[in-house]
Protein backbone atom coordinates (compact mmCIF):
# COMPACT_ATOMS: atom_id res chain seq x y z
CA UNK A 1 0.00 0.00 0.00
CA UNK A 2 2.84 2.33 0.98
CA UNK A 3 4.64 1.57 -2.27
CA UNK A 4 1.47 2.18 -4.25
CA UNK A 5 1.11 5.65 -2.72
CA UNK A 6 4.77 6.44 -3.43
CA UNK A 7 4.51 5.23 -7.03
CA UNK A 8 1.31 7.23 -7.55
CA UNK A 9 2.97 10.32 -6.14
CA UNK A 10 6.01 9.86 -8.39
CA UNK A 11 3.82 9.35 -11.47
CA UNK A 12 1.85 12.47 -10.57
CA UNK A 13 5.03 14.58 -10.13
CA UNK A 14 6.60 13.32 -13.36
CA UNK A 15 3.34 13.84 -15.19
CA UNK A 16 3.01 17.40 -13.88
CA UNK A 17 6.58 18.11 -14.82
CA UNK A 18 6.14 16.67 -18.31
CA UNK A 19 3.00 18.71 -18.75
CA UNK A 20 4.81 21.87 -17.74
CA UNK A 21 7.88 21.30 -19.89
CA UNK A 22 6.01 20.44 -23.03
CA UNK A 23 2.84 22.49 -22.81
CA UNK A 24 4.97 25.60 -22.85
CA UNK A 25 5.94 25.10 -26.48
CA UNK A 26 3.96 22.12 -27.74
CA UNK A 27 2.41 24.04 -30.60
CA UNK A 28 5.79 25.19 -31.97
CA UNK A 29 7.89 23.47 -34.65
CA UNK A 30 10.82 21.51 -33.30
CA UNK A 31 14.22 21.96 -34.92
CA UNK A 32 17.66 20.49 -34.44
CA UNK A 33 20.38 23.10 -34.26
CA UNK A 34 24.17 22.95 -34.03
CA UNK A 35 26.22 24.40 -31.17
CA UNK A 36 25.80 28.17 -31.13
CA UNK A 37 26.91 31.16 -29.08
CA UNK A 38 24.42 32.69 -26.72
CA UNK A 39 25.86 36.09 -25.99
CA UNK A 40 24.88 38.16 -23.02
CA UNK A 41 23.65 41.71 -23.62
CA UNK A 42 26.70 42.76 -21.63
CA UNK A 43 29.45 41.47 -23.87
CA UNK A 44 31.04 44.61 -25.34
CA UNK A 45 34.26 45.11 -23.38
CA UNK A 46 34.50 48.72 -24.63
CA UNK A 47 31.30 49.57 -22.74
CA UNK A 48 30.21 49.62 -19.14
CA UNK A 49 26.62 49.33 -17.99
CA UNK A 50 25.11 51.11 -15.00
CA UNK A 51 21.81 50.04 -13.41
CA UNK A 52 19.78 51.13 -10.44
CA UNK A 53 19.29 47.85 -8.60
CA UNK A 54 16.59 46.78 -6.19
CA UNK A 55 16.80 43.43 -4.42
CA UNK A 56 14.10 41.88 -2.25
CA UNK A 57 15.45 39.01 -0.17
CA UNK A 58 13.14 37.47 2.45
CA UNK A 59 11.82 40.53 4.32
CA UNK A 60 14.81 42.68 3.41
CA UNK A 61 15.07 45.30 0.71
CA UNK A 62 18.40 46.45 -0.69
CA UNK A 63 18.96 49.14 -3.26
CA UNK A 64 21.98 50.62 -4.95
CA UNK A 65 23.89 50.85 -8.18
CA UNK A 66 25.06 47.86 -10.17
CA UNK A 67 27.96 48.23 -12.56
CA UNK A 68 28.47 45.56 -15.22
CA UNK A 69 31.84 45.71 -16.96
CA UNK A 70 32.78 43.01 -19.48
CA UNK A 71 36.55 42.47 -19.35
CA UNK A 72 36.75 40.05 -22.29
CA UNK A 73 34.64 37.34 -23.94
CA UNK A 74 34.77 35.03 -20.95
CA UNK A 75 34.93 37.34 -17.96
CA UNK A 76 32.59 40.06 -16.66
CA UNK A 77 32.98 42.11 -13.46
CA UNK A 78 29.81 43.00 -11.58
CA UNK A 79 30.02 45.50 -8.71
CA UNK A 80 27.10 46.43 -6.47
CA UNK A 81 27.37 49.59 -4.35
CA UNK A 82 24.91 51.41 -2.13
CA UNK A 83 23.83 54.93 -3.05
CA UNK A 84 26.27 56.26 -0.43
CA UNK A 85 29.13 54.48 -2.18
CA UNK A 86 29.62 51.54 0.20
CA UNK A 87 30.60 48.47 -1.82
CA UNK A 88 28.37 45.45 -1.17
CA UNK A 89 29.94 42.94 -3.54
CA UNK A 90 32.36 42.65 -6.43
CA UNK A 91 32.05 39.44 -8.47
CA UNK A 92 33.84 38.08 -11.51
CA UNK A 93 31.45 36.04 -13.64
CA UNK A 94 33.24 33.58 -15.91
CA UNK A 95 32.30 31.33 -18.77
CA UNK A 96 31.33 28.02 -17.11
CA UNK A 97 32.65 26.08 -20.07
CA UNK A 98 36.16 27.50 -19.62
CA UNK A 99 36.42 27.73 -15.83
CA UNK A 100 35.72 25.04 -13.26
CA UNK A 101 34.17 27.61 -10.93
CA UNK A 102 32.00 30.05 -12.83
CA UNK A 103 32.47 32.95 -10.41
CA UNK A 104 35.09 34.52 -8.20
CA UNK A 105 34.37 36.83 -5.30
CA UNK A 106 36.71 39.81 -5.19
CA UNK A 107 34.77 41.29 -2.27
CA UNK A 108 31.53 40.80 -0.39
CA UNK A 109 30.46 42.72 2.68
CA UNK A 110 30.76 40.59 5.80
CA UNK A 111 27.08 39.96 6.70
CA UNK A 112 26.44 38.64 3.17
CA UNK A 113 29.55 36.48 2.89
CA UNK A 114 27.76 33.18 3.58
CA UNK A 115 28.33 30.60 0.88
CA UNK A 116 24.65 30.02 0.14
CA UNK A 117 24.07 33.77 -0.42
CA UNK A 118 27.18 34.08 -2.61
CA UNK A 119 26.11 31.10 -4.73
CA UNK A 120 22.58 32.43 -5.18
CA UNK A 121 23.77 35.92 -6.12
CA UNK A 122 26.38 34.56 -8.53
CA UNK A 123 23.84 32.21 -10.16
CA UNK A 124 21.37 35.04 -10.71
CA UNK A 125 23.91 37.57 -11.94
CA UNK A 126 25.50 34.84 -14.05
CA UNK A 127 22.19 34.55 -15.91
CA UNK A 128 22.67 38.12 -17.10
CA UNK A 129 26.36 38.07 -17.89
CA UNK A 130 27.54 34.70 -19.05
CA UNK A 131 28.61 34.29 -22.62
CA UNK A 132 29.52 31.09 -24.26
CA UNK A 133 28.85 28.52 -26.83
CA UNK A 134 26.16 26.17 -25.72
CA UNK A 135 24.83 22.90 -26.98
CA UNK A 136 21.11 23.13 -27.52
CA UNK A 137 18.98 20.24 -26.48
CA UNK A 138 16.50 21.43 -29.03
CA UNK A 139 14.83 24.51 -30.45
CA UNK A 140 11.28 25.45 -31.29
CA UNK A 141 9.83 28.24 -33.34
CA UNK A 142 6.72 29.74 -34.82
CA UNK A 143 5.96 33.05 -36.52
CA UNK A 144 6.32 35.05 -33.31
CA UNK A 145 9.16 33.50 -31.36
CA UNK A 146 12.03 31.06 -31.23
CA UNK A 147 12.90 29.11 -28.10
CA UNK A 148 16.28 27.51 -27.47
CA UNK A 149 16.47 24.91 -24.76
CA UNK A 150 19.83 24.18 -23.15
CA UNK A 151 20.98 22.05 -20.25
CA UNK A 152 23.57 23.17 -17.75
CA UNK A 153 24.36 22.05 -14.20
CA UNK A 154 21.15 20.09 -13.57
CA UNK A 155 19.01 22.94 -14.83
CA UNK A 156 17.25 23.59 -18.11
CA UNK A 157 17.21 27.04 -19.58
CA UNK A 158 14.72 28.23 -22.15
CA UNK A 159 15.86 31.31 -24.07
CA UNK A 160 12.85 32.95 -25.72
CA UNK A 161 13.56 35.19 -28.72
CA UNK A 162 10.79 37.39 -30.06
CA UNK A 163 11.25 37.88 -33.78
CA UNK A 164 11.30 41.67 -33.53
CA UNK A 165 13.84 41.98 -30.73
CA UNK A 166 17.63 42.27 -30.86
CA UNK A 167 18.04 39.19 -28.67
CA UNK A 168 16.24 36.97 -26.20
CA UNK A 169 13.69 38.72 -24.01
CA UNK A 170 12.93 35.97 -21.49
CA UNK A 171 15.01 33.24 -19.85
CA UNK A 172 13.07 30.50 -18.06
CA UNK A 173 15.08 28.46 -15.57
CA UNK A 174 13.66 25.05 -14.69
CA UNK A 175 14.87 22.13 -12.65
CA UNK A 176 13.75 18.64 -13.58
CA UNK A 177 10.58 19.03 -11.56
CA UNK A 178 9.70 22.68 -11.33
CA UNK A 179 10.06 26.26 -12.49
CA UNK A 180 12.91 27.90 -10.66
CA UNK A 181 13.21 31.42 -11.99
CA UNK A 182 12.37 33.77 -14.82
CA UNK A 183 14.40 36.65 -16.22
CA UNK A 184 12.53 39.23 -18.27
CA UNK A 185 14.32 41.88 -20.32
CA UNK A 186 12.43 45.07 -21.16
CA UNK A 187 13.23 47.83 -23.65
CA UNK A 188 15.73 45.76 -25.60
CA UNK A 189 17.85 47.84 -27.95
CA UNK A 190 21.24 47.55 -29.58
CA UNK A 191 23.09 48.68 -26.43
CA UNK A 192 21.48 47.03 -23.39
CA UNK A 193 18.02 46.34 -21.98
CA UNK A 194 16.36 49.32 -20.29
CA UNK A 195 15.26 47.17 -17.39
CA UNK A 196 15.53 43.59 -16.19
CA UNK A 197 13.42 41.65 -13.74
CA UNK A 198 14.54 38.39 -12.10
CA UNK A 199 11.82 36.52 -10.31
CA UNK A 200 12.29 33.31 -8.31
CA UNK A 201 9.53 30.77 -7.80
CA UNK A 202 9.47 29.10 -4.39
CA UNK A 203 12.21 31.39 -3.07
CA UNK A 204 11.59 34.83 -1.66
CA UNK A 205 14.15 36.57 -3.85
CA UNK A 206 13.47 39.06 -6.63
CA UNK A 207 15.47 41.71 -8.44
CA UNK A 208 14.70 44.74 -10.60
CA UNK A 209 17.42 46.57 -12.53
CA UNK A 210 16.78 49.89 -14.30
CA UNK A 211 19.41 51.23 -16.63
CA UNK A 212 20.86 54.64 -15.88
CA UNK A 213 21.66 56.39 -19.13
CA UNK A 214 25.07 58.02 -18.67
CA UNK B 1 59.03 90.34 -26.12
CA UNK B 2 61.51 92.38 -24.09
CA UNK B 3 63.70 90.83 -21.39
CA UNK B 4 61.67 92.74 -18.79
CA UNK B 5 58.39 91.24 -20.07
CA UNK B 6 59.83 87.72 -20.16
CA UNK B 7 61.02 88.18 -16.57
CA UNK B 8 57.54 89.41 -15.52
CA UNK B 9 55.87 86.42 -17.14
CA UNK B 10 58.33 84.04 -15.43
CA UNK B 11 57.73 85.67 -12.05
CA UNK B 12 53.96 85.40 -12.63
CA UNK B 13 54.16 81.63 -13.32
CA UNK B 14 56.46 81.07 -10.34
CA UNK B 15 53.88 82.79 -8.10
CA UNK B 16 51.03 80.78 -9.66
CA UNK B 17 53.00 77.59 -9.00
CA UNK B 18 53.81 78.60 -5.45
CA UNK B 19 50.18 79.50 -4.79
CA UNK B 20 49.04 76.15 -6.18
CA UNK B 21 51.68 74.31 -4.20
CA UNK B 22 50.79 76.06 -0.96
CA UNK B 23 47.12 75.05 -1.41
CA UNK B 24 47.75 71.39 -1.96
CA UNK B 25 50.88 70.40 -0.03
CA UNK B 26 50.01 69.05 3.39
CA UNK B 27 52.55 68.75 6.18
CA UNK B 28 52.27 67.20 9.64
CA UNK B 29 49.94 69.22 11.87
CA UNK B 30 51.87 71.37 14.31
CA UNK B 31 49.48 70.95 17.19
CA UNK B 32 46.94 68.13 16.77
CA UNK B 33 45.72 68.43 20.38
CA UNK B 34 44.85 72.11 19.88
CA UNK B 35 43.01 71.16 16.66
CA UNK B 36 41.00 68.46 18.47
CA UNK B 37 40.16 70.76 21.37
CA UNK B 38 39.03 73.58 19.07
CA UNK B 39 37.16 71.11 16.86
CA UNK B 40 35.29 69.66 19.85
CA UNK B 41 34.40 73.17 21.03
CA UNK B 42 33.02 74.09 17.62
CA UNK B 43 31.17 70.75 17.34
CA UNK B 44 29.53 71.48 20.70
CA UNK B 45 28.22 74.80 19.41
CA UNK B 46 27.16 73.41 16.00
CA UNK B 47 23.43 72.81 16.06
CA UNK B 48 22.88 72.23 12.36
CA UNK B 49 24.71 71.86 9.05
CA UNK B 50 23.17 72.14 5.62
CA UNK B 51 25.09 71.79 2.37
CA UNK B 52 25.14 70.47 -1.17
CA UNK B 53 27.38 67.59 -2.08
CA UNK B 54 28.89 65.86 -5.08
CA UNK B 55 29.85 62.24 -4.65
CA UNK B 56 32.26 60.48 -7.00
CA UNK B 57 32.54 56.71 -6.87
CA UNK B 58 35.79 55.64 -8.48
CA UNK B 59 36.00 51.99 -9.50
CA UNK B 60 39.14 50.60 -11.15
CA UNK B 61 36.98 48.91 -13.80
CA UNK B 62 35.48 52.22 -14.94
CA UNK B 63 37.24 54.96 -16.90
CA UNK B 64 35.02 57.65 -15.33
CA UNK B 65 33.60 57.90 -11.81
CA UNK B 66 29.90 57.45 -11.05
CA UNK B 67 28.72 60.91 -10.06
CA UNK B 68 25.89 61.48 -7.59
CA UNK B 69 24.62 64.81 -6.29
CA UNK B 70 22.32 66.01 -3.59
CA UNK B 71 21.77 67.87 -0.35
CA UNK B 72 22.95 66.95 3.12
CA UNK B 73 21.35 68.05 6.41
CA UNK B 74 22.55 67.43 9.96
CA UNK B 75 20.79 68.52 13.14
CA UNK B 76 21.69 67.81 16.71
CA UNK B 77 21.40 65.17 18.12
CA UNK B 78 22.00 62.49 15.48
CA UNK B 79 19.55 63.64 12.84
CA UNK B 80 20.87 63.20 9.32
CA UNK B 81 19.23 63.57 5.91
CA UNK B 82 21.03 62.56 2.68
CA UNK B 83 18.87 63.61 -0.25
CA UNK B 84 20.24 62.40 -3.60
CA UNK B 85 18.85 64.07 -6.69
CA UNK B 86 21.28 62.55 -9.24
CA UNK B 87 21.53 60.03 -10.86
CA UNK B 88 18.08 59.42 -9.34
CA UNK B 89 16.05 60.49 -6.33
CA UNK B 90 17.06 58.65 -3.18
CA UNK B 91 16.53 59.68 0.41
CA UNK B 92 18.17 58.47 3.61
CA UNK B 93 17.02 59.81 6.97
CA UNK B 94 18.76 58.79 10.16
CA UNK B 95 17.23 59.73 13.46
CA UNK B 96 18.87 58.15 16.50
CA UNK B 97 18.71 54.40 15.93
CA UNK B 98 16.13 54.61 13.17
CA UNK B 99 17.04 54.64 9.51
CA UNK B 100 14.58 55.41 6.74
CA UNK B 101 15.21 55.02 3.01
CA UNK B 102 12.97 56.10 0.19
CA UNK B 103 13.28 56.09 -3.58
CA UNK B 104 10.82 56.62 -6.40
CA UNK B 105 9.29 53.17 -5.95
CA UNK B 106 9.82 52.09 -2.35
CA UNK B 107 10.24 53.22 1.19
CA UNK B 108 11.54 51.27 4.14
CA UNK B 109 12.33 51.88 7.78
CA UNK B 110 15.05 50.04 9.70
CA UNK B 111 16.03 49.86 13.31
CA UNK B 112 19.80 50.14 13.12
CA UNK B 113 20.11 48.37 16.48
CA UNK B 114 18.70 45.20 14.93
CA UNK B 115 21.18 45.40 12.09
CA UNK B 116 24.80 45.69 13.19
CA UNK B 117 25.99 46.67 9.71
CA UNK B 118 23.58 49.63 9.52
CA UNK B 119 24.44 50.61 13.09
CA UNK B 120 28.16 50.73 12.30
CA UNK B 121 27.66 52.56 9.00
CA UNK B 122 25.33 55.04 10.70
CA UNK B 123 27.81 55.74 13.51
CA UNK B 124 30.64 56.00 11.04
CA UNK B 125 28.93 58.47 8.66
CA UNK B 126 27.56 60.67 11.44
CA UNK B 127 30.95 60.50 13.20
CA UNK B 128 32.72 61.69 10.06
CA UNK B 129 30.41 64.69 9.76
CA UNK B 130 30.21 65.79 13.39
CA UNK B 131 33.81 64.83 14.09
CA UNK B 132 33.08 62.23 16.79
CA UNK B 133 35.25 59.87 14.83
CA UNK B 134 38.33 61.89 15.87
CA UNK B 135 37.70 60.94 19.50
CA UNK B 136 37.67 57.21 18.70
CA UNK B 137 41.39 56.89 19.10
CA UNK B 138 41.07 53.20 20.03
CA UNK B 139 39.24 52.37 16.78
CA UNK B 140 41.53 54.19 14.36
CA UNK B 141 45.17 55.06 13.86
CA UNK B 142 44.93 58.80 13.18
CA UNK B 143 47.36 61.01 11.29
CA UNK B 144 46.94 64.81 11.39
CA UNK B 145 48.08 67.13 8.58
CA UNK B 146 47.43 70.70 7.48
CA UNK B 147 48.12 73.32 4.85
CA UNK B 148 47.20 77.01 4.65
CA UNK B 149 43.52 76.42 4.10
CA UNK B 150 42.62 73.00 5.43
CA UNK B 151 43.17 70.50 8.18
CA UNK B 152 43.51 66.96 6.85
CA UNK B 153 43.01 63.83 8.94
CA UNK B 154 43.75 60.29 7.78
CA UNK B 155 42.12 57.46 9.74
CA UNK B 156 43.16 53.83 9.39
CA UNK B 157 40.71 51.41 11.07
CA UNK B 158 42.12 49.02 13.67
CA UNK B 159 39.14 46.66 13.53
CA UNK B 160 39.80 43.94 10.90
CA UNK B 161 36.11 43.86 9.87
CA UNK B 162 36.03 47.61 9.34
CA UNK B 163 39.40 47.44 7.59
CA UNK B 164 38.00 44.84 5.21
CA UNK B 165 35.41 47.43 4.16
CA UNK B 166 37.50 50.60 4.30
CA UNK B 167 41.27 50.76 4.25
CA UNK B 168 41.57 54.49 4.92
CA UNK B 169 39.27 57.44 5.57
CA UNK B 170 40.47 60.91 4.60
CA UNK B 171 38.64 63.92 6.05
CA UNK B 172 39.39 67.51 5.05
CA UNK B 173 38.26 70.40 7.27
CA UNK B 174 37.98 74.08 6.41
CA UNK B 175 40.39 76.01 8.66
CA UNK B 176 37.98 78.95 8.87
CA UNK B 177 35.09 77.13 10.51
CA UNK B 178 36.40 73.57 11.12
CA UNK B 179 33.60 72.08 8.99
CA UNK B 180 34.10 69.00 6.82
CA UNK B 181 34.66 69.99 3.17
CA UNK B 182 35.67 66.63 1.75
CA UNK B 183 35.39 62.99 2.78
CA UNK B 184 37.26 60.25 0.96
CA UNK B 185 36.72 56.59 1.78
CA UNK B 186 39.37 54.28 0.30
CA UNK B 187 38.69 50.55 0.03
CA UNK B 188 41.17 47.69 0.23
CA UNK B 189 41.49 47.36 -3.54
CA UNK B 190 42.06 51.10 -4.07
CA UNK B 191 38.51 51.91 -5.23
CA UNK B 192 37.26 54.99 -3.42
CA UNK B 193 34.30 57.28 -2.77
CA UNK B 194 34.97 61.00 -2.66
CA UNK B 195 32.29 63.34 -1.29
CA UNK B 196 32.77 67.11 -1.58
CA UNK B 197 30.55 69.42 0.46
CA UNK B 198 29.84 73.00 -0.59
CA UNK B 199 27.31 75.87 -0.17
CA UNK B 200 27.57 75.25 3.54
CA UNK B 201 25.17 76.82 6.07
CA UNK B 202 26.09 76.28 9.70
CA UNK B 203 23.51 76.73 12.46
CA UNK B 204 20.80 77.72 10.00
CA UNK B 205 17.20 76.95 10.79
CA UNK B 206 16.44 73.41 9.55
CA UNK B 207 12.87 72.32 10.15
CA UNK B 208 12.35 69.06 12.09
CA UNK B 209 10.05 68.00 9.26
CA UNK B 210 13.16 67.37 7.15
CA UNK B 211 13.84 64.36 9.40
CA UNK B 212 10.30 62.97 9.50
CA UNK B 213 9.69 59.51 8.09
CA UNK B 214 6.87 60.09 5.66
Amino acid sequence: MKNLILISLLVFILNSCTLFLFNFHNNLHKETLPVKNINSYFSNSDSSYLYQAEIWFMKNYYSGLMVIKPQNDSLTRVVFITETGIKIFDFEIRNPLLFKKFYKINYIIEPMSRRIICNTLANDIGLLCQNGNVKFIDAFNDDDKTIFRIHNRCKRYLYVYNQNDYGYNIIHVNSIFSRKAEVIFYGINNFAPDSIKIQHFGKNLNYIFRRIKQ
Amino acid sequence: MSKKNIFSVLIFFVFIDLAGFSQTAFTAMKNPEAFKTKFNEISESTISIENDFIQNKNLSILAKPIVSEGKFYYKKENKVRWEYSEPYFYLIIIQGNKLYVKDKNNQKQYDTQSNKMFQELNKFLVGCINGDILNKTGNYKIEFKENNEQFYVILVPNDPKMKQMLNEIHIYFDKKNYSVVQLKMVEQDGDFTNIEFFNKKINGNISDEKFNFN
